[in-house]
């Protein structure tokens, strides 16, 4: 199944009086279940495509279907539904919220599903296993590694099984050998649990372990690598 | 939306508080004090209503009042010519229905003392009847209350002062030996009159000297009631207590002859088109005279024509008498209502009948109507409805075969207060202005709070909203938030505001130093000490405001946030 499906996809930014062109057509599809990485040096515009992709933004022009459905048709409100029900996000500064603990973290995107109190709990628990964190459920952030806060980043997106987890450089913040470890933690949930991954990177560890490598350079793609 | 994630979102407002303590203990603080405040100012102004109505009723007006028609339509001119006859028999009817009735005849005058002049409303009262249901007639706080069939007045204690009648009670030094002067005193009564005053030295500093640097005495209160009847008897002795009453009689009477331009001028463009017929009818022109003179008529038709002529408000038809009554001044009135105590003279009722009096003859100006259950304390009782008592009359006449008479009606006492009402409102209004403007501040400072709190958390709100939480949500999280801080201030502001309260409404407060400073005219109707009052719509009623003036207070920062990109939130440093 198609789960992003971008054509001639361009999107400008006004930036005091003049325009930045930060994606210029990109044509791009991404089937469930793969473990794909956007790279290219830094100002391609790979979270910009992100973003997109995550209806995060609005495009320019093109078109673009995320989950089968087009993007430009739905409303703020609907953007809002597609992005809680279909899509996992997990960013370069792992953005928890300091006042909860990790358990409240990773459950927020069910609250918002308005799942049971206890199914909430089962699902949490289960995927603080999944990330290697069992037992610091009552654990604030700042308590918590940069490794092991992304990590709950990882569970918070993985509990409610989106359909696709967006990652922007999830390991810029990381050093190689915690990298290594939280991208062995997405192959493995790629694998047992078909989780689709798309990453943006430039990160050579990330590109090591995708199995498929789109390289963009000033907003177009340069090279669509499969491994 | 539902309420599992409700539930959860206002937890997160709940956690948020607890983070950024000094904030959410400083708004809060704001909050509180304003609510403090507030309560404290409505406690006080609610006190203030209360007292001024209650002693409208009790020491002013009674409950109601029979009075004609006419009288009520020009209350503010006091027309003393605008009365009535057969009081009696109504207060008897009045008295068989449970209501205590007290007849007056009030008309304005000068009071002229032997050094001074004011211009005074005097009550021509029943005495006893008085007593019954009026409350200022138990403070009559030096000599006593007037009795039937003297010629006697009892004075508002701060006229009397001024008119240097009664016992003086803060007399500067030389009014007292003005007084200890006259011949008319032995050694030994001079010797009393200073043994009952004390230089003011005594009493608290700062009033020791008055302006002018006048040696002041205070009468000593505490002096055995024996002292103060002795004192009296001095002071009517010297002559103090002799005083004038001037006024005019004024008495409708129809005229004889009506200038013609008056009569062009003043009378005819008042009259309704059956009026100028039954006028044209008594009245002929006399061409030469430039006169309109009467030519006779029926009784009915003559009573008809003068009331024709009061309504229509010409002059011609009163007839104004100039009279002079010599009078004793024989108590001090100093009630908890300080209309009573500032250029209000009572005198009995009977010595006004002929012409030595008013020529009354029997009428008065009105019957002041209270239920007999209530008391000084009290306001009205339903009884006391002028409805009711109307109706209570009208079958008390009809046992008798009588009728009320048309021009005759029952009003409220509030009926007679529009002007302190008005002042009341626009009083209380402006007193509560600084705590709107306390609350404008709190609030303000809420906004600001939320604003803050807002901005510092723009990349996780970016987050939240990335994951999918819509804007009405986000609407929800941060007003709760911001309610929360309300509830909590306006909890804390209820507590202080009522400890503040508590002794407010136990012991008051007492200001009758300013009031006299002021000349005893602040609008509301209290004197001396004067207690605030629990009002408890705004104590209950100051937490849901505060929260949802505070909820409102988060919007503007709220849909700041919810405006802005989620990229560039997300992006936020
Ligand atoms: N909100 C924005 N406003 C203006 N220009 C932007 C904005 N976001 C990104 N850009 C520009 O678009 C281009 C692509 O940026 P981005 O997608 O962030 O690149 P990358 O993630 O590959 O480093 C850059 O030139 C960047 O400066
Ligand atoms: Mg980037």
């Amino acid at each position: 199944m198609t789960v992003v499906k971008a054509k001639d996809l361009i999107k400008d930014y006004g930036l005091n009086g003049s325009t930045v062109h930060a994606l210029r057509g990109i044509t791009l599809e991404f089937q469930s279940g793969e473990f794909a990485a956007i790279a290219g040096p830094s100002g391609s515009g790979k979270s910009t495509f992100l973003h997109l992709a995550g209806c995060l933004d609005t495009l320019t022009g093109g078109t673009l279907s995320v989950g089968g459905q087009d993007v430009a048709n739905l409303s703020k409100k609907q953007l809002a539904l597609l992005r809680r029900n279909s899509l996992g996000f997990i960013f370069q500064a792992y953005n928890l919220i300091p006042v909860l603990t990790v358990m409240e973290n990773i459950a927020f995107p069910l609250t918002l599903l308005g799942v049971g109190k206890t199914e909430i709990r089962d699902r949490v628990l289960q995927a603080l296993q999944e990330v290697g964190l069992e037992g610091m459920e009552k654990r604030r952030p700042k308590e918590m590694s940069g490794g092991q806060q992304q990590r709950v980043a990882i569970a918070r997106a993985l509990v409610k099984r989106p359909a696709l987890i967006l990652a922007d450089e999830p390991t810029a913040n990381l050093d190689s050998k915690i990298g290594r470890e939280i991208l062995e933690i997405m192959v493995k949930l790629n694998k047992n649990a078909g989780t689709t991954f798309l990453f943006s990177t430039h990160d050579p560890l990330v590109m090591d372990y995708a199995r498929r490598i789109v390289y963009i350079r000033d907003g177009q793609i340069e090279k669509d690598q499969v491994k | 939306m539902n309420f599992a994630s409700l539930f959860e979102l206002k937890r997160m407002a709940f956690r948020s508080l607890a983070r950024h303590k000094a904030k959410t203990i400083l708004t809060c603080a704001a909050i509180m004090v304003s609510v403090a405040v507030y309560i404290f100012m409505d406690s006080w102004i609610a006190g203030m209503e209360r007292e001024s109505r209650r002693n409208i009723i009790n020491y002013e007006l009674g409950a109601a009042k029979l009075q004609t028609k006419m009288y009520f339509a020009k209350k503010d001119e006091m027309p003393a010519y605008e009365t009535f006859q057969d009081w009696e028999t109504y207060r008897d009817i009045l008295d068989e229905s449970g209501y205590h009735a007290a007849p007056r005849y009030v008309f304005s005058g000068t009071l002229y003392s032997a050094t001074g002049s004011a211009p005074i409303l005097f009550n021509a009262v029943d005495p006893t009847a008085e007593k019954r249901m009026m409350a200022y007639t138990g403070y009559v706080e030096l000599g006593r209350f007037i009795r039937e069939g003297e010629f006697a007045v009892a004075l508002g204690a701060m006229t009397a002062e001024k008119l240097k009648a009664g016992i003086p009670t803060r007399p500067a030094a030389p009014e007292l030996e003005e007084i200890l002067a006259s011949e008319l005193l032995s050694a030994a009564d001079g010797d009393f009159i200073r043994s009952c005053y004390e230089a003011s030295e005594t009493k608290a500093a700062g009033e020791n000297l008055a302006e002018g640097g006048e040696l002041r005495f205070i009468l000593k209160r505490n002096l055995p009631t024996g002292d103060f009847d002795r004192l009296w008897g001095l002071m009517d002795a010297i002559g103090r207590n002799d005083v004038r009453i001037s006024t005019v009689i004024d008495l409708k009477a129809l005229p004889d002859s009506i200038r013609w331009d008056k009569w062009v001028g003043e009378l005819w463009p008042e009259l309704t088109g059956w009026e100028q017929a039954l006028l044209g009818k008594l009245y002929e022109l006399d061409e030469e005279e430039q006169l309109y003179f009467f030519t006779g008529g029926g009784e009915d038709e003559k009573a008809a024509a003068l009331e024709a002529m009061i309504r229509a408000g010409f002059s011609g038809a009163i007839r104004h008498t100039n009279q002079v009554i010599d009078v004793k001044v024989v108590g001090m009135v100093n009630s908890p209502d300080p209309a009573n105590n500032f250029n209000v003279g009572y005198l009995p009722l009977d010595i006004l009948q002929d012409e030595a009096g008013m020529m009354l003859e029997g009428q008065v100006t009105e019957l002041l109507i209270r239920d007999k259950k209530m008391g000084a304390a009290d306001m009205t009782s339903p009884l006391e409805n002028p409805k009711t008592i109307r109706a209570a009359l009208e079958r008390g006449l009809a046992r008798r075969s009588q009728t009320l008479p048309s021009e005759l009606d029952v009003f409220f006492w509030m009926d007679y207060m529009e002007d302190y009402l008005g002042y009341e409102a626009m009083e209380s209004g402006s007193s509560r202005i600084f705590s709107y403007l306390l609350f404008f501040l709190a609030f303000f400072g809420i906004s600001n709070t939320m604003l803050l709190a807002i901005l510092e958390r723009t990349k996780e709100i970016g987050m939240m909203r990335a994951l999918g939480m819509t804007t009405g949500q986000l609407y929800f999280t941060f007003m709760i938030e911001a309610g929360l801080l309300g509830i909590l201030g306006a909890a804390l502001g209820v507590l202080l505001g009522c400890l503040i309260n508590i002794p407010m409404v136990k012991y008051g407060i007492d200001f009758s130093g300013m009031l006299e400073e002021l000349g005893g005219n602040i609008g509301y109707r209290v004197a001396g000490n004067f207690r605030g009052a629990w009002k408890l719509s705004t104590i209950i009623g100051s937490i849901p405001v505060a929260a949802v003036i505070s909820s409102l207070m988060a919007f503007f920062p709220i849909r700041g946030a919810a405006k802005k990109e989620i990229t560039s939130s997300l992006r936020f440093e």
